[in-house]
């Protein structure tokens, strides 16, 4: 053999190695670019019906992004994910609601996000300034959560309003000003592809932002948060961000879903709905933002389903299904999905040349690349 | 464990997640030229189910019947009747289900007041044709909506004078805490108010609370001569064995839905539901007394024989399904818009508790409303009854006219508009059939 | 006068359950880690257990020491097949909680329909001091309560069982060099904090309507008693349950439900940020070294 083949092998190895090994930015923007490319086909392959049941699974899909974003990378594990959504959503109607039609939605648009975000920043204040242990602060989170519903759900007198809009109590608030565009409410088709827009940007956003320096340093705090404060983080402004902007992109979601529905209620921060992000995040995979959105998207899909056919054995099937995922692949589905993947990817890859090395690169691919992971 | 991402996981799972979404979603059949689907949304688990399986067994009792006088048009009626899990969102969903997938001719359900609100905007952006079959707290004003549940004209107006008139002035009211409770409360407050009352106390408890202690003991505080709990759903029922044990014995209380809508009186023991009033369109027990509503029991207790009870929901579920039956076969067709015209026509009905009518303006249902009375031992007697009363409050004073100005609108008490009594009530003695 | 009574005797009355409840929770936690998202569905079993053994012929006492052990034998079922796999995984257990607590929920609502009703009254008249009474039932309850954690202190204090659960709750791994038994006390951490979420259903089944979700309400204050407890998971707990309730019954009486739940949240939040050891830094006592 030549010793230009032998390179060129070599080189082939290398290729498939680095595919196999570690998150990298190209290969997050690939994904990005594949589920992009599902979802601008989406809405031709379907019914107008399923499109604008798929908008609500696209809210849901935000949600869990930042969960990981906040739980993955930020190392909190947030059970108020569920409540910024729902304050998005009530954000958006109490702002929309009390300006007029054409400007008011596009203003509550930006707005709702901003004035979401403050309020965590004013909760993250007294949760990761008292130094919490980071189990402990979900907890909180948390409790947190169920009492936002519990205020929401008292506010049924008529003296609970913001300006002109009743927040309504447990009917929640109705008929809220839609998106207009060119001065008619804007279409399912277009509704859909704002939505999708602002999903595929946080997830793109999430998944890339772990290469960033301050992801870096994110991700080094969750790691071991004293160790990072040594090396001069400041771990308490980190905490704080990254809860600030997980609480943006969920509150994000919320607002589409209540353009989506005209409605939002209570309902948003149930006990289930708010430990439901945490779950799929789990099951996807904690710190995989794309494998989280997957799951979302296949989770609702799968309850919207159980819900009209009225199964009651569907829940119980849920129920064992998380049971069974949790022991089966602790990493969660994404990563157990992954490895199985990479195994064949370098088994293919590394079988189209045939080379003595091929034994001995299999094995140097385990070390190479990998992190330290944290694990579960 | 190593972290690795591939993109090819990310691959398979975008296809899968596509094929899911566009496979699913496709669980009802379609109406074949053979069938007629009618949809029904009632809560059949959750916080508000003890009601709403009720109100599901009467509409797959009306369809029963229905289709065994031959169906409607020659075709066979089916119920597609998916369960709404006592959940506003999932009631929305399957709403825009029903009506932009299903395309269903008619929408029978909703049990709570927000419930109807949640899919009421839904209702009227596709000008469905829908039924409310709860009672409520009035004032639903709408093209696309019929009610035949009583309403405060026909329930508060009719119990309070009575109360008081037996029992004293001093009123206190515990509600839910939603639109229902309060709206019924400002109801109660205004005739206990315009028949020389007072209301020594106004309480609104959260639909998820079971815990009442500190309610109980103010309620004691404020020494009341009547006690109006206007409490709805599983968990707030906690509230009448704990009342029971710790609170005034043989206190009279009234309400629009106790007894007659939860069957508490059959669930908890004496003396927790004892000495309750509800004035109701039908209950189980009516049965004793008019040879319809015996008809209607015997016939529902031999399809369900295990049902512990028929509240007066689920004989307005049936009517409701009745009518629209009638009005089809008067119109010949299930078009919507012809169908809601019959109705809106005033059309009358034998229903099992009398003769039911609605009102033209209002879209409402006129109707006989028996005041039912629990025992020491909690059984059920009936005292007096009012015949025909009519809803208009909502066309007397809210200026409600759907035969002149079509509108979308829920009405409730303000002080231009005040909770009143429009109409002479006059409380006649219930005589048992055959006696 | 007769106010101050009352609001003393909501105050009992709220604190007996919270007591329970949360001890439960807080063993679970503070030994495994573990936030038992199950907790709930436990009391609810435990519940819908006594109405079934009152129902049966059994005296109220026997059924609700039956349902105790009964929940705590299902706790250890749970615990060998399910959650020893997850004794070093904090955030798995929370996940597979809440999927046991769905399956529960649902095995509930299939088997017994949505609401059994409260067949069995509660026993027993009331107290009655100076105006304000209480009901005799819900007295009992409280010293049930108030017993259950006294005989848990006497477990932690003075047994070797009990050493080891606070050893191991305290730092697991130096626990194991010393020849504790880790996984053993996991187990037992896990059946007792499951026997005692059965005792609190059992004990407030004959005042509730029997739902499948009758626990939810009551697991919510839970979660905020077990986080400001603190590290000390007995004397935490109860300080927590104590100011908690007596907060809630004073807040209650006077503004409403509502505001007793908003001043809880408050308290809370300003607990967490002053106070971050919880109420076991209030109770810990400055060791003194002496100078050698």
């Amino acid at each position: 053999m030549s010793v230009t083949v032998a390179r060129q092998r070599q080189s082939t190895h290398a290729f498939w190695r680095r595919a196999a090994a570690g998150p990298s930015p190209g290969k997050s923007i690939l994904a990005v670019l594949l589920c992009t490319a599902g979802m601008l086909i989406f809405p031709y392959a379907v019914s107008e019906y399923q499109v604008l049941v798929a908008i609500s699974f696209l809210t849901f899909a935000i949600v869990t992004v930042s969960q990981v974003l906040v739980w993955g990378f930020g190392g909190i594990l947030s059970f108020a994910q569920a409540a910024f959504f729902a304050l998005g959503a009530y954000g958006y109607a109490v702002i929309a609601g009390n300006l007029d039609e054409t400007t008011g939605p596009v203003i509550a648009l930006v707005a709702a996000p901003l004035v979401v975000m403050v309020f965590a920043g004013f909760l993250g204040f007294f949760i990761f300034y008292g130094r919490m242990g980071a189990f402990l602060l979900g907890i909180v989170t948390l409790s947190v959560s169920l009492m936002l519903g519990a205020f929401l759900n008292q506010t049924g007198d008529a003296s609970y309003h913001i300006g002109k809009v009743q927040l309504g109590g447990y009917n929640g608030i109705n008929a809220i000003p839609p998106l207009l565009v060119e001065g008619t409410p804007a279409s399912t088709q277009v509704l859909y592809f704002l939505t999708a827009a602002v999903l595929l940007a946080g997830v793109a956003g999430v998944a890339l932002f772990r290469f960033h320096r301050v992801g870096v340093g994110i991700r080094a705090i969750a790691e071991n948060p004293v160790r990072a404060e040594l090396f001069g983080y400041n771990v308490r402004a980190y905490r704080l961000s990254i809860f600030m902007a997980g609480a943006a992109l969920a509150a994000a979601g919320g607002e589409f879903y209540a353009i989506w529905g005209s409605y939002t209620s209570p309902s948003l921060v149930t006990m289930q709905a708010v430990t439901l992000p945490v779950v799929v995040a789990a099951v996807a995979g904690r710190d995989r933002p794309i494998a989280a959105m997957l799951a979302a998207l296949v989770y609702s899909a799968i309850s919207v389903n159980l819900a009209s056919s009225g199964a009651s054995y569907a829940l119980i099937i849920l129920g064992v299904g998380l049971v069974v995922v949790m022991l089966v692949a602790p990493g969660g589905v994404g990563g157990w999905v992954a490895a199985l993947v990479n195994r064949l990817v370098i088994r293919i890859g590394t079988r189209s040349a045939e080379s003595p090395h091929t034994a001995a690169s299999q094995d140097d691919v385990v070390e190479l690349g990998s992190t330290p992971g944290s694990g579960a | 464990m190593r972290r690795v991402r591939s993109s090819m996981s990310t691959a398979v799972g975008i296809t899968t997640a596509l094929l899911l979404a566009a496979c699913g979603n496709g669980s009802t059949d379609a109406a074949s030229s053979s069938t007629i689907n009618i949809g029904q949304l009632e809560d059949q688990s959750g916080n508000l189910s003890l009601v709403g399986l009720q109100k599901y067994h009467a509409a797959q009792l009306a369809v029963d019947h229905l289709n065994a006088a031959g169906g409607l048009l020659g075709k066979k009626i089916n119920l597609v009747a998916p369960d709404t899990q006592s959940d506003n969102t999932k009631m929305q969903q399957l709403a825009r289900e029903l009506v932009i997938k299903d395309k269903v001719p008619v929408i029978f359900g909703a049990q709570t007041s927000a419930e109807r609100e949640a899919i009421r905007p839904i209702i009227d952006q596709y000008k469905q044709l829908y039924f409310y079959t709860n009672q409520y707290e009035g004032g639903v004003c709408d093209s696309n909506t019929f009610t035949t549940g009583a309403v405060p004209e026909q329930q508060v107006a009719t119990l309070i004078p009575y109360l008081m008139q037996h029992f004293g002035k001093r009123v206190y009211v515990i509600a839910a805490d939603y639109n229902f409770g309060h709206l019924t409360s400002d109801w109660v407050k205004a005739i206990t108010q315009a028949s020389g009352g007072s209301i020594v106390g106004q309480e609104f408890v959260p639909l998820t609370q079971n815990e009442f202690s500190s309610s109980i003991a103010r309620i004691k505080a404020a020494q009341p001569d009547i006690l109006i709990p206007l409490l709805v759903g599983n968990d707030q029922s906690s509230f009448f064995p704990q009342w029971a044990s710790s609170g005034i014995k043989n206190l009279p209380m009234g309400s629009t839905v106790i007894v007659a809508q939860g069957y508490e009186h059959l669930r908890f023991q004496p003396p927790a539901a004892a000495n309750i009033y509800v004035p109701t369109n039908f209950i189980k027990e009516l049965g004793d007394y008019v040879p319809s509503s015996k008809t209607f029991v015997d016939a529902f207790m031999k399809k369900f024989p295990n049902d512990p009870y028929i509240d007066e929901e689920a004989e307005s579920e049936y009517d409701a399904i009745m009518m629209w039956a009638e009005a089809v076969k008067k119109a010949g067709t299930t078009d919507q818009a012809k169908v809601k015209e019959i109705l809106a026509g005033g059309i009358s009905y034998n229903s099992p508790s009398g003769t039911v009518t609605i009102d033209p303006k209002t879209h409402a249902a006129v109707r006989d409303i028996y005041l039912a009375h629990t025992t020491e031992t909690q059984a059920i007697e009936f005292p007096v009854m009012w015949k025909a009363v009519q809803p208009n409050w909502l066309s007397a004073v809210a200026g409600c006219d759907l035969t002149t100005k079509p509108d979308q609108t829920q009405y409730t008490p303000t002080a231009q508009m005040p909770a009143k009594v429009t109409q002479e009530l006059t409380a006649i003695p219930v005589v048992k059939a055959g006696s | 006068m007769s106010a101050v009574i009352s609001v003393a005797f909501q105050a009992c009355q709220i604190f007996g359950i919270f007591l329970i409840v949360s001890l439960g929770l807080s063993i679970i936690y503070g030994v495994l880690g573990v936030m038992n998202l199950a907790h709930g569905e436990l009391m609810a079993i435990g519940a819908y257990m006594v109405a079934m053994a009152v129902n049966a012929g059994l005296p109220l006492v026997a059924g609700i020491v039956l349902a105790t052990v009964l929940v705590g034998l299902m706790g250890l079922v749970l615990d060998r097949a399910i959650m020893r796999r997850l004794y070093r995984r904090p955030t798995d257990a929370i996940v597979v909680t809440f999927g046991i607590s769905l399956v529960v929920t649902q095995a509930m609502l299939l088997i017994f329909g949505s609401a059994q009703n409260s067949l069995i009254s509660t026993p027993g008249g009331e107290v009655t001091v100076a105006g304000a009474s209480i009901p005799t039932y819900r007295l009992v309850v409280t010293l049930v309560g108030v017993l259950a954690a006294y005989g848990l202190y006497a477990l932690f204090q003075r047994t070797r069982l009990g050493t080891n659960i606070r050893a191991v709750s305290s730092d697991q791994d130096t626990a194991g060099c010393f020849g504790v038994d880790t996984r053993a006390t996991f187990t037992v951490a896990f059946v007792l904090g499951s026997a005692l979420a059965g005792l609190a259903g059992a004990l407030v089944a004959p005042t509730v309507s029997l739902v499948p979700t009758l626990g939810q309400g009551f697991v919510v204050y839970a979660f905020v008693i077990v986080v400001v407890a603190g590290e000390r998971v007995f004397q935490g707990t109860v300080l927590a349950s104590a100011v908690y309730a007596v907060l809630n019954a004073v807040i209650s009486y006077q503004f409403g439900s509502f505001y007793g739940l908003l001043a809880l949240l408050g308290v809370t939040l300003v607990l967490i940020r002053f106070l971050p050891g919880g109420f076991s830094s209030l109770l810990r006592r400055p060791r003194v070294v002496a100078a050698l």
